[in-house]
């Protein structure tokens, strides 16, 4: 089993374009020679910036459940409502699927996302050797699901365009949803930060500055070699 | 049992397996830990890293529809999508006329005790232009139409001059905007809010669908097909292989060809894709 990194071979971010890291171009940083993205064999401090977008995320999470994320008028009366309060009124109006699809996306999909990044993470920094491939698939998931909740802001923002019938009923959002907005994005991005190729690297290869004297093996026959990182200490 | 078999594939079992049945390969024992010598003479174009643990493999070809995985942990390497860049363009233009429509029309109508009141798209944005919401309006505009349009077009800038032999500058660029951005482009969320603040509110008032929603149901549905019909790898095939041949015409003006070196001129290069 080789990996592109232990060969000194670099896969473009973008186009999948293989290039192989040489002592010419050591003065230049890398790019793709097809489609000029910029290469690194891991996300340049993946751990570092995934810890920092997640831990905005928890912490925007936080005035997202406390400030209403919109307030309803009927007839004059103004009511504030939390993203746990629309579903129980969701529950109690008897739609079920609906008041599930709404916790789902603003409570269980958020915590679960915080929770397995969390997790990720510590497995990476401890450098767990077990279930790989387990850890690979929860990161899948985790990236796919994670653009979803932000389907609880969109409800919103269609419900305040709609209902805007003068005295009768109005609904206006509330900052809260821009907590939640928040929270959505930064989990994205912690998401998108974290870098899945750290989970299989037995020497972790973290960090973008690859040594490329070392790195790289000019001549092809020969074994391929061990990548070193000099990136930052990420413990 | 997918997981079990390229498991077990992947330990050291060397013989060459067949491939898979029903619509799904695994390259079975062409990861290179088994041969490890002949991965490092083989030419950097035949080969194939995993984005998800980095693992290499060397490409072989696969049946049309069928699915090149990572024999590690199970990653989509590339598809042999049965494509055409002609069945592409269609439903990209189909998709971007379905946007202007979505655009144009009321997308719902909402009447209560006489009163009504109609929206459209854009005005969802609007509607969150308060105070400490112009944040989340900005950004809501480039996930719901902004993002979108620009895929969309992009796809059409990438794909037109393909279909017709030109070249048009700085298509990578173009390519690598449509990589990136494509996990931000969220019509499909904001077409399902839609349909929970339908549930929400059909039991308290009268509401209407208007144009702009079936037109944007159907560009939903156009975006899955174009995504089922052509998806980064293939689209990047399809650019590379226009540079190629580009390259190699212009190669035979002139004899200096140091240039195209690195554009693959081995015939391994042009899998996948059958234009």
């Amino acid at each position: 089993m080789l990996t592109a990194a232990q060969c000194g071979l670099v896969a473009c971010p973008a186009c999948g374009t293989i290039t192989r890291l040489s002592i010419e171009r050591l003065d230049a940083p890398p790019k793709c020679q097809l489609c000029f993205a910029r290469l690194h064999s891991r996300k340049p401090m993946s751990i570092q910036r995934s810890w920092a977008w997640l831990t905005a995320g928890i912490l925007a999470y936080l005035p997202a459940n406390i400030f209403p994320i919109m307030v309803t008028t009927v007839f004059g009366d103004s009511e504030p409502n939390t993203i746990i309060g629309g579903f129980f009124v969701l529950w109690e109006m008897e739609s079920y699927l609906i008041a599930i699809v709404v916790f789902l996306a603003s409570v269980v999909v958020p915590v679960l996302k915080f929770l397995a990044v969390s997790y990720l993470l510590i497995s990476i920094q401890r450098r767990f050797q077990h279930s790989k491939y387990d850890r690979t698939r929860l990161f899948r998931m985790t990236e796919f699901i994670g653009r979803w909740s932000m389907i609880d802001v969109f409800v919103v923002a269609i419900l305040a365009a709609l209902v805007q019938i003068g005295s009768v009923a109005q609904i206006d959002p509330g900052i809260g949803a821009t907590a939640f907005g928040a929270t959505v994005i930064f989990t994205m991005l912690s998401a998108l930060a974290l870098d899945p190729r750290l989970l299989w690297d037995d020497k972790p290869a973290e960090g973008n500055r690859i040594d490329h004297r070392q790195s790289v093996n000019p001549n092809r026959d020969a074994q391929p070699t061990e990548l070193v990182a000099t990136g930052q200490r990420y413990e | 049992m997918e997981r079990n078999s390229s498991k077990r594939d992947s330990s050291g079992n060397n013989e060459e397996t067949s491939l898979d049945c029903d619509r799904r390969q695994h390259i079975r024992d062409r990861s290179i830990g088994t041969h490890s010598r002949t991965i490092v003479e083989s030419p950097l174009e035949s080969l194939v890293a995993c984005h998800e643990c980095d693992l290499l493999h060397e490409k072989i070809e696969i049946e049309v529809g069928s699915v090149a995985r990572c024999v590690r942990c199970d990653a989509t390497l590339y598809v042999n999508k049965k494509n055409s860049i002609d069945r592409a363009l269609a439903v990209g233009v189909a998709a971007l006329i379905m946007f202007v429509i979505a655009n144009c029309f009321p997308f719902l109508k909402i009447s209560v005790s006489g009163n009504s009141q109609s929206m459209s798209i854009v005005s969802a944005v609007f509607a969150l232009s308060g105070e400490g919401l112009w944040m989340l309006a900005l950004v809501s505009f480039g996930f719901i139409l902004l993002f979108p349009l620009i895929r969309m077009a992009g796809l059409l800038y990438i794909l037109l001059p393909l279909r017709f032999n030109r070249r048009l500058p700085r298509v990578e660029f173009v390519f690598r905007s449509i990589v990136y951005l494509s996990p931000w482009s969220m019509t499909e969320i904001y077409f399902f809010g839609a349909i929970v603040a339908l549930v929400k509110l059909a039991s308290m008032a009268n509401i209407e669908l208007g144009y702009s929603f079936w037109a944007f149901a159907l560009l939903n549905i156009l975006t899955a097909a174009s995504l089922q019909m052509i998806d980064n790898h293939s689209l990047w095939e399809y650019i590379s292989e226009a540079k190629r041949r580009s390259l190699e015409n212009e190669a035979g003006e002139d004899d200096d060809t140091s240039g195209n070196e690195g554009y693959g001129k081995e015939e391994g290069r042009d899998f996948g894709v059958t234009v």
